[in-house]
């Protein structure tokens, strides 16, 4: 006889799309971070979180069964996604704002601030963290959305 | 604005049906149902609709829009 699937419902749901943003903005930071592959012990506990991020997702895949989002399920999506896009613009205004004062730390105290030295955000690093912020954020306020 | 009412708790208690089953019925989940009993959800026409043909009722018994609190 075959086992019948698991029901995940549409909030179990955004908790699982909220650990995937996590794992994402980890490989997100840990890419970003000088050296840190370097460092074996870093890259075990990196690897593991992975692996095992991977082994459940698996798990879930065939075990589980998505409920099926209906009409205020799909409206609380939809205002998650519209904050989440506003708190990008906030994040990328600050973000530019501080690149700004760093580059005038530069030019007025003939200074330069070492935040390169021990961080270095790449195209990939930033991706990562980017599309980590946007699951774990939808799902954090699609969560709130519905306990209101 | 006018303050949204429904009669959905009075009619399913008569019918003696549980939210998941009134749920299921008209395709929704059982979250949706407490919060339109709640007020604190405006549904689609479709699901208005859905919800008062259970109840063999009209959409305007089912749903109630207080038009007091407009003024």
């Amino acid at each position: 006889m075959k086992k019948e699937k698991r029901l995940m419902s549409v909030i179990q749901s955004s908790k699982y799309d909220s650990l995937t943003g996590i794992v994402y903005m980890l490989s997100g930071i840990f890419y970003s971070i000088r050296g840190l592959e370097k460092n074996l012990t870093a890259a075990i506990v990196f690897s593991a979180i992975m692996v095992s991020f991977v082994i459940f997702s698996v798990v879930q895949h065939f075990t589980c069964k998505k409920e099926e989002m209906d009409e205020m399920a799909y409206e609380h999506l939809n205002k998650a996604s519209r904050i989440v896009l506003l708190e990008q613009g906030l994040i990328g205004a600050v973000l530019l704002l501080i690149d700004a004062i760093l580059d005038l730390s530069k030019a007025v105290l003939s200074k330069e601030l070492t935040v390169g030295n021990f961080m270095m955000l790449n195209p990939a690093s930033c991706m990562l963290i980017l599309i980590g912020f946007q699951y774990f954020m939808t799902g954090f306020h699609f969560r709130r959305l519905e306990r209101e | 604005m006018p303050k949204f009412k429904t009669r959905i708790h009075e009619f399913r208690k008569e019918m003696n049906l549980q939210q998941a089953e009134l749920a299921e019925l008209v395709g929704v989940r059982r979250e949706t149902i407490g919060k339109l009993e709640n007020g604190k959800y405006n549904p689609s026409l479709k699901l208005a609709i859905d919800i008062a043909r259970v109840f063999g009722r009209s959409v305007e018994e089912v749903f109630i829009f207080d038009d007091e609190s407009e003024e």
